[in-house]
């Protein structure tokens, strides 16, 4: 009878399952696949990638693996977390848990009466059994049904096992959601004080004026990633008429132009035939001063010869004068922003601190079962027996 | 020369000195031994404490810098249970860590070099500090933790020698060896590490670094993962951790071999290296 259950194929498979050792090794798995990509260099993970970024990657993938760098590609090295083997060890990880969770659920159901020790006794040498129960009951509890007494710390030790296990299912719950329905947008440019709407979505983010906070639609993270300097531009002919301004030939004629400075910008008076070149001064230090701007060199041309008739840097609201033209250079403060929809968020929120809570309430608290029996001698089984008892069993108590 | 450099300097002393009279005593009994090598123990926590405090006051208030880092993490790998219990080459070799850590904090004050830790700037000034502040617990304790690893490892492997040597010795006698029930607890004798206090304190501590980055995470940017390497390196650990502890029912050399890992990796973290 022993041997058919044993060979039973599916009991095997969830002795397997439920094992801790089983557990353990999908963690390993996971863990090895995190720190590798730790040490191998991993795609930029927007998409699309951002070109430079991506050049960038590539240029440090073939310096470092030459020739193998497209095999490394095609076989996920470059793009461990977000690869299919690590997806599906979460997928494992996530049943395993499952499994352990109604494993654990069962245990706690039959612990609360004395079940029967499967490992072998030992005997306790000049103690009496009612000294060592009696010690054991302070901290525990204590089953007895003659001859065979259990301690234990039911229901405790027993629920706190299945806090990892379900926050660990919620956890991952949460990451699944996030996949399937959540969204980032990156490096969104914003300008102090001016509502935006985020790209395919109808969610909108305000900023303040300094750019330093934000305001946005209810169920969405938004993180200001870093300040980008910016400038409002104007100009005037020497009657104070306002001269159009112009981004690119095609763009609309606009009495000013609001410009984020994330990279080198071009504008154009046509009336005044100047083009104006703004470039940040990105090497020098942020002046953390609010009223001043990060230095920005300033280039104006004569079109059509294309000839630089003035150059000057800013460092605050500046007016510029050509001829009889005279350009205002204000400062705007612009931030780049990330903005996140994570419908998983309270899942996983909750499954840290399920997680937190029962693996240091397991620590803390341990599973301790003790079986004891009296025959012509005291003998117990199970875990050790606490030191309390211990010295009972010595019988210096 | 400062005296957080001095301070380094005599500790790394001291440590010296407590390896060498350590295998002094396992060699020719000192009486005694024990005791000195308590007292010089805590001597050097309290010197390697004194001198983080005073190169953090040197340095940069707002963060951690390398030096006051290495010599707080050493610090906590060197200092000692409360009682004076543990022999002379496990002491030796519980602080063979400490001599690392010290001697890196000392080359690093010779000649600076980028050691910078984990930087936790993402999160902001406070939550930055107390992430900061909790790494470097977390890799002093994880040090720790690698010099216990090691002094048990060698205890058990003299161990394992003797009961060998006397179970030939038993064999070749011809006499039959009958085994008490009082030693049949397989944990006692296959495991080359039982899980110490220092072990469980670390693991707790790295599980409660986790979480709250992984909360702040989620609270600042709303995602659960940032993909930072310090903090992707900090996850692997403790998922290595927790493996240990889950087969730590059944211990054997993988849970040894684990919690080495884990806690190597923890401390080079801590480091930044």
């Amino acid at each position: 009878m022993i041997d058919q259950t044993e060979r039973d194929p599916w009991r095997m498979v969830w002795q397997i399952a439920t094992s801790n050792q089983w557990m353990a090794a999908l963690l390993l798995c996971i863990a090895a696949g995190l720190l590798l990509a730790t040490w191998l260099p991993q795609m930029p993970t927007s998409d699309p990638p951002p070109p430079a970024a991506y050049a960038q990657w590539l240029s440090d993938a073939q310096a470092r693996f030459g020739n193998a760098t497209s095999t490394m590609q095609a076989l996920g090295f470059f793009h461990v977390t977000r690869s299919l083997g690590l997806r599906l060890l979460l997928i494992l990880l996530a049943a395993t848990l499952l499994l352990h969770l109604i494993e654990g659920i069962d245990q706690l159901w039959q612990h609360r009466t004395v079940t029967q020790p499967a490992t072998e006794w030992r005997s306790l040498a000049a103690t009496s059994l009612p000294n060592v129960l009696g010690a054991l009951s302070h901290r525990h509890r204590v089953l007895s049904a003659p001859p065979l007494h259990q301690a234990d710390h039911w229901p405790w030790a027993d629920l706190l096992p299945l806090l990892p296990q379900t926050g660990g299912l919620l956890l991952l719950l949460g990451a699944l959601l996030t996949h399937l329905w959540g969204w980032q947008v990156d490096g969104l440019i914003v300008q102090g004080g001016e509502r935006t709407l985020i790209p395919n979505t109808n969610r909108w983010i305000v900023l303040d004026k300094t750019a330093r906070s934000a305001a946005h639609s209810p169920g969405i993270v938004v993180f200001i990633t870093d300040q980008v300097p910016g400038v409002r531009a104007y100009a005037y002919d020497e009657t104070g008429k306002p001269l159009a301004l112009q981004r690119a030939a095609g763009s609309p004629p606009l009495p000013q132009l609001a410009i984020a400075l994330t990279e080198e910008q071009v504008l154009a008076i046509p009336e005044a035939q100047l083009y104006i070149r703004l470039t940040p001064q990105t090497e020098s230090i942020r002046n953390p001063t609010a009223d001043l701007l990060d230095p920005i060199l300033v280039q104006m041309y004569q079109s059509p010869p294309g000839r630089l008739i003035q150059q000057t840097v800013i460092e605050e609201d500046t007016e510029l004068a050509v001829g009889d033209v005279k350009l205002h250079l204000d400062g705007l403060p612009y931030a780049r922003l990330t903005a996140v929809f994570n419908p998983g968020l309270w899942f996983t929120a909750a499954g840290v601190v399920l997680l937190v809570v029962g693996l240091v309430g397991c620590l803390i608290w341990p599973t301790r079962r003790i079986w004891l029996r009296e025959g012509e001698q005291v003998e117990t089984t199970g875990d050790p027996l606490p030191p309390l008892a211990q010295r009972t069993e010595n019988g210096e108590a | 020369m400062t005296p957080g450099l001095i301070l380094i300097g005599t500790a790394g002393g001291v440590l010296l000195t407590i390896i060498g009279l350590a295998l002094w005593d396992s060699w020719r009994h000192i009486p005694g031994a024990p005791r000195a090598l308590w007292i010089l123990r805590w001597t050097t926590t309290i010197i390697l404490l004194m001198g983080a405090l005073l190169a953090w006051q040197e340095g940069d208030s707002q963060s951690l810098n390398p030096v006051p880092r290495l010599m707080l993490m050493a610090a906590l790998a060197t200092g000692p249970g409360l009682h004076p219990h543990s022999s002379s080459l496990s002491s030796a070799l519980q602080v063979l860590p400490a001599l690392a850590l010290t001697e890196i904090s000392l080359l690093w004050s010779a000649q600076p070099s980028d050691l910078s830790g984990v930087s936790g700037a993402e999160f902001g000034n406070g939550i930055h500090s107390a992430i900061e502040w909790t790494t470097v617990l977390c890799g002093g304790l994880g040090a720790r933790t690698l010099g216990q690893v090691l002094s048990q490892l060698v205890a058990w492997i003299s161990s394992t020698e003797r009961e060998l040597g006397s179970w030939s010795d038993e064999e070749e006698g011809e006499s039959e060896s009958v085994s008490t029930e009082q030693d049949s607890d397989p944990r006692e004798n296959d495991s080359p590490v039982v899980p110490d206090s220092s072990s469980t304190t670390t693991y707790a501590l790295l599980t409660l670094l986790i979480s709250a980055m992984t909360l702040v995470n989620l609270w600042q940017r709303g995602t659960l993962w940032t993909g930072t390497t310090d903090g992707t390196r900090l996850v692997g650990a403790w998922l290595i951790w927790s493996a240990a502890w889950l087969i730590s029912r059944s211990p054997s050399w993988l849970q040894t071999v684990l919690i080495t890992g884990a806690a190597l990796l923890l401390t080079l973290t801590a480091l930044g290296i």
